[in-house]
């Protein structure tokens, strides 16, 4: 039956691998990653309605068809409620199984384009590395398109993840200073003692540590454009320095008794609300108004979940390229749950998201389980016992104690077949294997 | 056909199994025969004879009882 099935799904294309028993497959299938699966009702070990149960449960994106000699309404009913594509009976309907292998690879092809459509729809609204087809985004790259031959100060503003980054490299890049340096500087990565060390220089002697004279990011960053991020972390007495360069170009190394002129586009970014900064007294009020002449708001995530398709296959496109993997699509329940994620770390937390579910996945497709794994929420509740018995498969907790003797008896037993082996003794193949390496004898 | 709890229903079960395996190889055969080839006759014979058999098996499974 195993070969006969075989022949006629390899000539339609598939690529086939067939497994002699229930659980011979359900130790494997996770690895094999199907996208069809047909199993007989009527197996010796484990009965074809409980794989189907534990596959439906576990990759709702795998079809699963199953066949029997003897087909009554009551089972058939059974298995297209538990989520069968369709219940065969023998001798099989070569003509209908053809169409129902039609139907599936139909369907894996369908997810294909979609992503490719959205790829190439990414490709046309990415904007400076961000993508949004939004009109709130649209408008946004409008407005910066329109801002950066202009603006000497801009203050983006939005939350963490949204790309604050990416627009004041795209203000840079479509300015006039294009060509010069664009320096980034974070805030909150410096510890306060050496902030305007940092950022304005010192001269050599200015104090302890000072061995030689050392310029600033704001002299390095001279005809270019100096990116200060998280700006609301910066102490009060370096702010009242930063008003002086941005208001009037000139820059002053600690120690030094002589101001130096320089020319910098500074573009600060705040995932704080600034206005409330100021009110309590935490961010000067003039440095403020002076930063937010130009400002960008930069909408989360969760506002704009239009975006998040074409995102979502920008990022796998470029992920399946960085890892090496043939991901050309994503599973409808995938699409779903990256839809109603919350996003609180918005789009820097989608990447990272897409990253790992590319990292995990192993097939043409990333499916739901994995991007499940990949949020960081585990495993579906209510997996049936038996799906939760193959979950909890690969650990050791409740393997029989194996010792050398045993398995060589087992092995010899079985002529040297590892699989057969390993049923003999109760364990997964991979357990067993494991132990032949513990012990030398693979 | 019922499936149930009868005594010689895996056997018959079983048998029904192997016959269609000769019925679904005949398929394929058929599958790939140009339309005229002159072996398609004989094969179709056999997927007949096949066909036949499992028809028979539940007279001969109330015959077994």
């Amino acid at each position: 039956m195993l070969a006969l099935v075989g022949r006629f799904a390899a000539g339609e294309g598939f690529d086939v691998i067939t497994r002699s028993g229930g659980q011979a497959l359900l130790s494997e299938w996770r690895a094999l990653k199907p996208d069809v699966v047909l199993l007989d009702r009527n197996m010796p070990d484990v009965g074809g309605l409980d794989i189907l149960r534990v596959i439906r449960d576990a990759d709702p994106e795998c079809q699963v068809m199953l066949m029997t000699a003897d087909a009554t309404v009551e089972s058939a009913i059974e298995a297209v409620k538990l989520g069968a594509l369709d219940y065969l009976t023998k001798p099989l309907d070569f003509v209908r199984l053809g169409e129902l292998l039609s139907t599936v690879r139909f369907g894996i092809a369908r997810r294909q384009r979609l992503l490719a459509a959205d790829t190439d729809l990414a490709g046309r609204v990415e904007f400076c590395g961000m993508v949004g087809r939004s009109p709130v985004m649209q408008e946004l790259f409008d407005f910066i398109r329109r801002l950066a031959p202009h603006a000497r100060t801009a203050l983006v503003a939005g939350e963490t993840g949204t790309g604050k980054e990416l627009v004041a490299r795209a203000l840079h890049k479509l300015g006039p200073r294009r060509d010069r340096k664009f320096i980034a500087f974070n805030c909150s990565a410096v510890v306060e003692t050496l902030f305007e060390s940092e950022l304005f220089g010192h001269t050599r002697g200015a104090f302890t540590g000072a061995v030689e004279a050392k310029a600033g990011l704001f002299e390095m960053a001279d005809g270019g454009t100096l990116f200060l991020d998280e700006i609301g972390e910066l102490p009060l007495q370096v702010q009242a320095k930063l008003l002086r360069v941005v208001e009037y170009g000139e820059v002053q190394r600690v120690g030094a008794s002589e101001g130096k002129r320089v020319d910098v586009r500074a573009i600060a970014a705040t995932n704080r609300q600034l206005v409330e900064e100021v009110a309590a007294g935490r961010f000067r009020q003039d440095l403020y108004y002076r930063l937010n002449v130009v400002e960008i708001a930069l909408p989360p995530l969760r506002d704009r979940r239009d975006d998040i398709p074409c995102l979502t296959a920008a990022f796998i496109k470029e992920f399946a390229g960085r890892f090496e993997k043939p991901i050309a699509g994503l599973s409808p329940g995938a699409e779903r749950l990256l839809h109603d994620a919350p996003w609180p770390g918005n789009i820097r937390e989608l990447r990272n998201v897409l990253e790992r579910a590319c990292m995990l996945s192993e097939g043409r497709m990333l499916n739901e389980r994995e991007v499940l794994a990949a949020l960081g929420r585990g495993q579906r509740p209510g997996l049936s016992p038996i799906a939760a018995r193959a979950a909890a498969e690969p650990d050791a907790a409740e393997e029989p104690v194996l010792d050398r003797g045993r398995i060589e008896q087992a092995l010899q037993q079985v002529g040297g077949n590892r699989s057969a082996a390993a049923k003999l003794l109760g364990v997964s193949r991979r357990a067993l294997y494991r132990r032949l390496d513990t012990f030398g004898l693979r | 056909m019922t499936a149930g709890d009868k005594d010689d229903s895996p056997l018959m079960h079983e048998f029904k199994n192997q016959l269609s395996v000769i019925v679904g190889f005949c398929d394929l055969l058929l599958r790939d025969l140009p339309e005229d080839d002159p072996k398609r006759a004989d094969i179709l014979e056999m997927r007949k004879a096949g066909h036949t058999a499992i028809a028979l098996l539940p007279k001969l499974s109330e015959r077994m009882r």
